[in-house]
């Protein structure tokens, strides 16, 4: 599983850090995404996908 | 202060009357876009669209003005322009004097309507209006409503995605099978979505909503609903930093019987103007947030204002938002 993210649409809100702590972080000062694994284990897949959906920019993917 | 970061018109087409209310002949005079226009048919048939003010002593070409051949004549000192905007006649001077001109805008006619380009940097026009109307014979003559709103251009697109907005201010039902697609096109935006619109009954009636934006100034929804083939051809056009001109537009496939067609099309001008009247009071006072928290039934807002920003050549904050 890879994590994508379009950085143009993300705004830093912050969604999927609450979802998935081990995979992104915030920069609060940029108001942008920081992704802290982009090749999470399979074990984070539910934390990710969470985040994906609840993206309020529907900034993030996720590929196989 | 303004209320948005952006400029009040965005480059585009913008829709300024029927063209049935433009006969050869016909003089308007309008504000559009901060500034004074002139509208006015020639003999030659064709609509034209210049700054209002003769360049000579300022007088509005669109107040006493007069059509001739393909050009106008300033009712102040009888300067004479062509359909080009070229000075070409100054009364009782031998000479008519080189390179004067009156600043014409393009203009497209389709649909019915008279359109005319905007750009902040006087680029010609990217695009063209798309045709939904081809044969009028087909279809019922448009039926018009205007209003004037306080509101940007850019918010009132924005309602056609915004999905949830439709359950609350609109009073609609979810609809039974879930459709709802956007289709980012380069200067086009399709929006094709089902709606369960209550206006009727309170079962609802399910319909499929597709809604083509050209630009930032005309949206045109047509919807299929059993037999009937409508469409609602809004055109929305700035007057300056605060205000807008929103025409709503109505027409339909004819139905063999007229009084049916009839029926229908008051129908949906009562539906549509009750919505439409909805919508005001949230327009005229909300605030543009620049980071809008967003939850996953509220439709692509982040991706429409990204695809919005190509409207902007007059606006630097477009470089800086793009990085």
């Amino acid at each position: 599983m890879r994590v994508r993210v379009d950085f143009d649409l993300c705004q830093g809100h912050g969604t999927c850090k609450n979802e998935a702590p081990n995979v992104f972080d915030v920069d609060e000062r940029e108001h942008r995404v920081v992704v802290l694994a982009e090749e999470p284990p399979e074990s984070e897949r539910e934390n990710v996908e969470r985040a994906v959906k609840y993206c309020p920019t529907f900034a993030l993917k996720v590929e196989d | 202060m303004s209320r948005y970061p952006f400029p009040a018109t965005p480059d585009g087409w913008y829709g300024l009357c029927l063209a049935s209310d433009l006969a050869p002949g016909d003089v308007k005079p309008l504000s559009y876009f901060g500034r004074e226009l002139v509208a006015f048919r020639g003999q030659d048939g064709a609509a034209r669209v210049f700054e209002a003010h003769c360049p000579h002593l300022g007088a509005h070409l669109g107040v006493g003005g007069k059509v001739e051949g393909d050009g106008i004549r300033c009712p102040f000192h009888g300067w004479r322009f062509d359909g080009r905007g070229c000075l070409v006649e100054v009364p009782r001077l031998a000479r008519t004097p080189q390179g004067v001109r009156a600043r014409s805008y393009p203009v497209q006619e389709r649909n019915g309507f008279v359109h005319v380009w905007f750009h902040a940097r006087g680029e010609s026009p990217g695009y063209e209006v798309r045709e939904f109307v081809g044969d009028p014979a087909l279809w019922t003559p448009w039926r018009a409503n205007e209003y004037r709103v306080r509101v940007h251009v850019q918010d009132m697109t924005e309602n056609i995605l915004d999905r949830a907005h439709f359950l609350h201010v609109h009073d609609m039902q979810p609809p039974d099978e879930e459709r709802f697609e956007t289709r980012f096109d380069g200067p086009f935006m399709v929006v094709e979505q089902k709606l369960k619109v209550t206006a009727l009954s309170k079962a609802g009636i399910e319909v499929l909503s597709v809604t083509t934006n050209c630009g930032p100034g005309i949206s045109v929804a047509e919807v299929h609903q059993g037999p009937l083939h409508m469409i609602n051809y809004i055109t929305q056009t700035p007057i300056d930093d605060e205000m807008t001109d929103v025409r709503l537009h109505f027409c339909m496939k004819r139905l063999a019987d007229e009084s049916a067609s009839r029926a229908v099309a008051e129908l949906n001008d009562r539906i549509t103007q009750e919505q439409f009247k909805q919508d005001v009071p949230i327009w005229e006072h909300r605030a543009y947030l620049e980071r809008p928290r967003l939850t996953e039934v509220d439709g692509p807002v982040a991706q429409y204002r990204r695809w919005y920003r190509q409207f902007y050549s007059g606006w630097r904050g477009v470089e800086a938002e793009a990085r």
